[in-house]
């Protein structure tokens, strides 16, 4: 009768286990930034990594999802007679909500997965052991600079999707259904505040935190053997860090959007 | 401690869940020379060479190297005992997305204050030593068993340890290649004079190389003694266990015949 309670409570301590592990991983991995030798090419590699290879992707999301945006607002607003006013709507929603969200869950299914796929893999092949056998501290070598290309690519691909999003608005609901140019252009400089610009980067740095936390977290303790071993355990891992850093980056944007309003 | 230990492990006892695997193990190992470890296929040898390491913590027992207790100590000063090993992992255990020239210059970008000039040609010689000129810019994936082993001896090599451990470093090789490979330990030991711990199913061979054989079983050293010694043992067990691994004697003494009558600068 019992076993159940305990099943839950073993549940329990160890889910207290994994978040203090990941709570010392993170502290790591951000004072390895600091820490000597610097070096510019591992960090200019992850940066290609997560950020150039991410361009694509970001760039037509950004571009249908603006285009969208334009799309229903214009329709939306028009049944109100507000259709001046649509430039402001989709500067608003990119720039506050869907632009730092969506960019961060491309990268999240992009990167995240890649990454800790890479970590989980090292770690069962004992790189990493091997690592910390030669004296190299494998949170500075490995993970800090992954932090480092996460929290410069992500707002960068942000910016770009918010940029190539405001233009695919525009295309849509100025070009296409021929809503009035100038007013698109003034009800976007109106409405726009410096205060929106800054919840957008706040926002793009958290998720850039989270997403390289969760995700290089889930690959460096794969060898634990919570989601069973060796490649299935790498595999099982990698679809849990996207689903949790997914999960987060929604949790924390309704939380920063809460606090920053 | 005396100074003539450089490693010593007193009553070492680990086990995984319910499998005891080291009950116990005394072993100690001298400066300067070569200590192999034998036994039969999972007796735990990997599992012993990692406690040294301090990759893996005993449950009980003292594992001292240079008279300080690895299991005791963590982070900086664990980081410090390790830059005097050079390391060889059973699996090779090479960073998978580094060429073969990145893989052996790592520890020397990541530990020395070397130009890459200087790097370059020190890597270069060393690939030369192991005979893996020519390829030094493929990748781990497109490297054969036994050149995975001999660039993760090369690696292990870059610093010039003080303590070697090497896990199975000839498993993989041909005789031919498996004999420079004990030439080369027996050269740059002379030279360097590092104490070596090597973990190998290599046996007679390995017997040349080994000034002390130590014989793990049922987690237990059976014994430690010089290679001589250890073959006239009167021990029933440690006569059981030379008498299966020498199985292939014969094969093996009519090729190290052959091969003396070509090449008379070998010893093995
Ligand atoms: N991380 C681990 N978790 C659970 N059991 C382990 C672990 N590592 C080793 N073992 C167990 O310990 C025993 C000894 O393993 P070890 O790898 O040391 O054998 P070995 O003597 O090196 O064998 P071989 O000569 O085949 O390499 C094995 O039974 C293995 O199942
Ligand atoms: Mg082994």
């Amino acid at each position: 009768m019992l076993q159940p309670i305990a099943r839950l409570g073993g549940r329990g301590l160890e889910l207290l286990n994994d978040i203090g592990r990941a709570g010392i991983f993170l502290l790591r991995s951000l004072l390895g930034i600091f820490m000597p030798p610097w070096k510019i090419r591992p960090i200019i590699k992850q940066v290609y990594v997560i950020g150039a290879s991410s361009f694509g992707v970001i760039f037509f999301t950004g571009a249908f999802v603006g285009m969208v945006l334009g799309l229903q607002g214009y329709y939306t607003l028009r049944m109100f007679g507000a259709d001046s006013v649509l430039g402001s709507a989709v500067a608003l929603s990119l720039i506050r909500e869907l632009g730092p969200v969506l960019t961060a869950l491309m990268v999240t299914g992009r990167v995240g997965s890649a990454i800790c796929a890479e970590v989980g893999i090292m770690r069962i092949s004992e790189q990493i052991d091997a690592l910390e056998c030669m004296a190299i501290d494998p949170y500075r070598f490995l993970i800090s600079p992954k932090f480092v290309a996460g929290l410069v690519s992500v707002p960068l691909l942000t910016a770009i999707f918010n940029i190539v999003g405001l233009m695919g608005g525009f295309l849509v609901g100025v070009r296409l259904l021929g809503g009035n140019e100038g007013a698109y252009i003034q009800s976007m400089k109106s409405s726009v505040l410096i205060g929106d610009i800054r919840m957008c980067f706040v926002k793009s740095v958290c998720f850039a935190l989270l997403i390289i936390w969760i995700c290089a977290d889930r690959g460096y303790w794969v060898h634990l053997g919570r989601n069973g071993f060796g490649a299935e355990g790498v595999s099982r891992a990698t679809t849990q860090a996207v689903v949790i850093s997914s999960v987060a980056i929604l949790v924390a944007d309704y939380v920063i959007t809460f606090i920053m309003l | 401690m005396t100074d003539e230990y450089c490693i010593e492990l007193a009553g070492v006892e680990k086990s995984f869940g319910a499998q005891r695997v080291l009950k116990g193990v005394d072993l100690p190992i001298r400066r300067g020379l070569t200590t192999v470890i034998v036994g039969e296929s999972g007796q735990g040898k990997s599992v012993l060479l990692k406690h040294i390491l301090g990759l893996v913590r005993p449950d009980a027992g003292r594992v001292l190297v240079g008279g300080t207790d690895v299991a005791r100590i963590k982070g900086r000063r664990l980081k410090e005992l390790r830059t005097r090993f050079g390391v060889l992992f059973q699996s090779a255990a090479l960073f998978d997305s580094l060429s073969v020239f990145e893989n052996i210059a790592l520890p020397l970008r990541e530990r020395t204050a070397m130009g890459e000039r200087q790097i370059h040609d020190k890597v270069a010689a060393t690939l030369g030593m192991l005979d893996l000129g020519g390829s030094e810019d493929k990748y781990p994936a497109q490297l054969s068993g036994g050149m995975k082993k001999r660039v993760g001896l090369a690696r292990a090599l870059q610093l010039d340890p003080e303590i070697l451990l090497f896990d199975e470093p000839t498993t993989g090789l041909d005789p031919v290649k498996s004999r420079e490979v004990y030439q080369i330990f027996h050269d740059t030991q002379k030279r360097l004079g590092y104490t070596s711990v090597i973990v190998s199913h290599d046996i007679p061979k390995i017997f040349n190389l080994a000034d002390y054989v130590a014989l793990l079983h049922d987690g237990k050293i059976r014994i430690c003694a010089t290679s001589e010694e250890m073959q006239r043992s009167e021990d029933p067990l440690v006569k059981a266990f030379i008498s299966r691994v020498m199985g292939n004697i014969y094969v093996s003494d009519i090729e190290s015949r052959l091969l003396r009558d070509q090449d008379d600068r070998g010893r093995f």
